[in-house]
């Protein structure tokens, strides 16, 4: 028998451009305070800390934890960190899931954090694939992009990524931790200027200072601390090699498959009937379709017609982000953990003015690498 | 607890600069090596774990470029940034949930492509430390100065563990230092940030660790003989040294009183027939038999001069040489899990000590110490 665990505290910073007000520990302190407060707990009845963030050269400190742990007011406590890319805040939830159900820790403290403002631009880029010809992320999105609208013509068109912008835009405003709350309108995406094609810079997504939070707890005190904890159900992930020439980025095998490990957990056959909505991580545009398509929630090439019959909008049959996603905040490795923590929020029923009525179970995706890595989470209102 | 078991390592032989080789193909060889020492494939393997360091790499999200090498192409694999016996309690952490039946633990580091002091220097953030030129030898030199004040211990006290460990990696295929050194020596050898001197400090190293890691169903019913994980601990002590004690390290010393607990050992001395401990500088191993509760404060020197964890002792203390033989940086925790299992196991070949029925693994991280793991296991 597996010991069940539930998250029952979240906390976010407000994402912006540039947070001058805060150092990276002060960032990260922000989320974790405000987790620990939302799950009305002190410092002393966290067992253990996970902590996630980008890639060092973001932060220019190696070892990031021994920096900024201690100034997440839990002091002395364990601390792992994980960083896989921008599944890096997933991750960290999903290792502090493994904390609790291992039996190891009760209350688990999963941090993610990352500050793209002081970064040197660009990284530290692959030798062996992308520094010879600076393949960074918005050009490997675009190619994407371009497979994908390739494959499905006239099903999937430009036009059905801008719809999405304006969908997420719209939802945003009704975030109050979102970074970009303007409402825009598809032919405002469509007229901007382009980036590389077939991505203009509104399908793009803006790069945030931010940090997310949340406090896992077993079962029993997970009873304790949450009238309504949002109980783990399924969780999955994938990683594919680095050396792929046949990788099909229209429908990528790694997010198929960590959908399916999650589903076989959460004992889910039909996803758009047995759940009731997903944050996904749409980094770019397209990617929202893509990921709709590859999660099993509509065939292959159905993704258009899910955002222009508004399947997927906050009032839709289907809601595909309804905080706004990564288009609206894209806080980097925080950014997978902030989609768990809208889930969770759903299915707690806490999540305030973009709450969807009824949700009983919601699922996070996340994806990270060279659209290498993938995660899914399932949420549940039951244990 | 006798929840999971160590079934299978493999460790390279360690070298000051691999060449020839890349971290795919050294990765690619302890992989392959750990498989075979359980006779497993990687079919077998439920969840990959790895450890590696984007710095060390020069690569933003290092583990991609390790996913084919590892085998881990379209399995669940998260990279623990930090050392090797981190990803290990975390890959614990996954057999022991009941999710997975095995999982593969992989660190590599290749510290020949890299300058040591960018790395280090990086420890230390950059308002502080980093202005002071605060690496990870300085803080080193710093926490030694304060232990040995602090017991009126002279400089020769932590240069016998040099001594011991050189000795005692000789017998060490794996080792990359296999010539045994004198006191005088050791003594002899130039200051590097006094008190410690080159031959008291960790070699560069280029290198690789692999571990399987098996729940109880699958370790019963292995073809090899388990090393049983019988307790673990990990945490981290304040991030700046004026914060702690610094001739103690808290960390450490919680961690294995964690460990103890669930192995049920009450005196470690007596007790661990074995111990693999990170000392990257030779008076760290003298702070951790007293964190590890081998003696009291105070008491190491004196410990370690009477033999009892010398080659031959009741308490052998890193028979493979240590870290100060070998520094796979980033493996180099990993490898003391090797060897630890190694020990217990009875397969620890030219470098095992008698009737090993428990050993502890230990790792260090961070500056003077800040984050420890520890591991104990038992045949």
């Amino acid at each position: 028998m597996t010991r069940a665990a539930a998250v029952v505290g979240a906390g976010q910073t407000v994402h912006a451009d540039r947070r001058t007000d805060v150092s990276v520990p002060e960032l990260a302190r922000e989320a974790a305070r405000r987790a620990l407060e939302d799950a009305g707990i002190r410092a002393r009845d966290v067992d253990a800390v996970v902590f996630g963030s980008g890639p060092e050269s973001w932060e220019g400190v190696n070892r990031p934890e021994g920096w900024i742990g201690p100034a997440l007011g839990v002091p002395g406590k364990p601390i792992l960190r994980v960083h896989t890319g921008g599944t890096t805040g997933a991750a960290a939830t999903i290792a502090a899931f493994y904390h609790v159900t291992s039996g190891m820790f009760d209350v688990v403290l999963a941090v993610a954090c990352d500050k793209p403002s002081e970064r040197v631009a660009g990284g530290l880029p692959d030798d062996e694939a992308g520094a010879g010809f600076t393949l960074d992320t918005r050009e490997l999105a675009a190619m994407q992009a371009r497979q994908y609208i390739d494959r499905h013509y006239p099903e999937v068109r430009e036009e059905h990524g801008a719809m999405v912008v304006a969908k997420n835009r719209g939802n945003a405003a009704k975030n109050p931790f979102a970074q970009v709350r303007t409402p825009v309108a598809a032919k405002d995406v469509m007229a901007s200027p382009p980036v590389a094609t077939p991505l203009k810079e509104l399908d793009c997504p803006p790069l945030a200072d931010g940090a997310a939070a949340l406090v896992i707890a077993d079962e029993r005190r997970a009873r304790k601390i949450a009238s309504r904890p949002a109980w783990f159900a399924g969780l999955g992930t994938c990683s594919a090699g680095a050396f792929m020439p046949d990788f099909d980025m229209a429908y990528p095998e790694p997010c198929v498959r960590a959908a399916q490990i999650a589903y076989q957990m959460a004992w889910i056959y039909e996803p758009l009937r047995e759940l009731d909505l997903v944050e996904v991580y749409d980094a770019f545009s397209f990617q929202e379709l893509i990921w709709t398509e590859a999660l099993g929630f509509c065939n292959p090439g159905e993704g258009g017609k899910m955002v222009e019959q508004g399947i997927t909008a906050m009032d839709g049959e289907f809601p595909v982000n309804p905080s706004g996603g990564i288009l609206s905040a894209n806080p980097g490795g925080a950014g997978a953990m902030l989609r768990q923590l809208e889930a969770a929020l759903q299915v707690m029923g806490r999540a305030g003015e973009h709450q969807v009525p009824g949700v009983k179970k919601a699922m996070a995706h996340s994806w990270g690498g060279a659209l290498q890595f993938s995660t899914v989470t399932i949420f549940s209102h039951r244990m | 607890m006798r929840d999971a078991a160590v079934l299978g390592w493999a460790q390279t032989e360690h070298r000051r600069r691999a060449v020839g080789e890349t971290p795919q193909s050294m990765v690619f060889e302890v992989v392959t090596r750990a498989l075979a020492s359980c006779e497993m494939t990687i079919r077998d393997i439920d969840v990959v774990i790895d450890a590696g360091s984007d710095l060390l790499d020069g690569r933003s999200t290092s583990n991609r470029a390790v996913i084919d090498a590892m085998g881990a192409h379209f399995k669940e694999e998260i990279k623990v940034a930090g050392d090797g016996l981190e990803a290990a309690i975390y890959a614990l952490m996954r057999v022991t949930s009941g999710y997975s039946s095995t999982a593969l633990v992989v660190a590599y580091g290749k510290s020949s492509e890299t300058p040591a002091r960018c790395q280090t220097l990086a420890l230390s953030d950059p308002f502080y430390l980093r202005p002071l030129a605060v690496d990870a030898l300085a803080a080193g030199a710093l926490q030694a100065r304060f232990y040995l004040h602090e017991y009126g211990l002279g400089s020769d006290a932590p240069a016998l563990v040099a001594v011991k460990n050189r000795e005692a990696g000789a017998r060490n295929p794996y080792a990359q230092e296999k010539s045994p050194v004198t006191l005088e020596e050791v003594m002899a050898s130039p200051e590097l940030i006094s008190p410690i001197r080159r031959l008291e400090a960790c070699p560069v190293t280029d290198g690789a660790c692999a571990v399987v890691i098996a729940d109880r169903q699958t370790s019963r019913a292995a073809s090899v003989r388990p090393a049983w994980i019988s307790g673990t601990g990990h945490g981290a002590d304040p991030y700046s040294p004026g914060a702690r004690t610094l001739y103690r390290t808290e960390s450490a010393a919680r961690s294995a009183r964690k460990a103890y607990a669930a192995a049920g050992i009450s005196d470690p001395l007596s007790e661990l027939g074995v111990l693999e401990v990170s000392e990257y500088y030779s008076y760290q191993e003298l702070m951790l038999y007293e964190a590890l509760g081998l003696c009291g404060e105070g008491e190491a020197a004196d410990l370690l001069a009477s033999g009892a964890t010398g080659t031959g002792g009741g308490t052998v203390v890193n028979p493979s040489g240590g870290v100060l033989c070998a520094n796979p940086l980033v493996a180099t925790g990993l490898v003391r899990l090797a060897e630890a299992a190694a020990q217990v196991s009875g397969r620890a070949g030219e470098v095992q000590v008698d009737g090993v029925d428990r050993a502890l693994a230990h790792s260090s991280g961070g500056l003077a110490m800040q984050f420890s793991s520890v591991m104990v296991l038992e045949g």
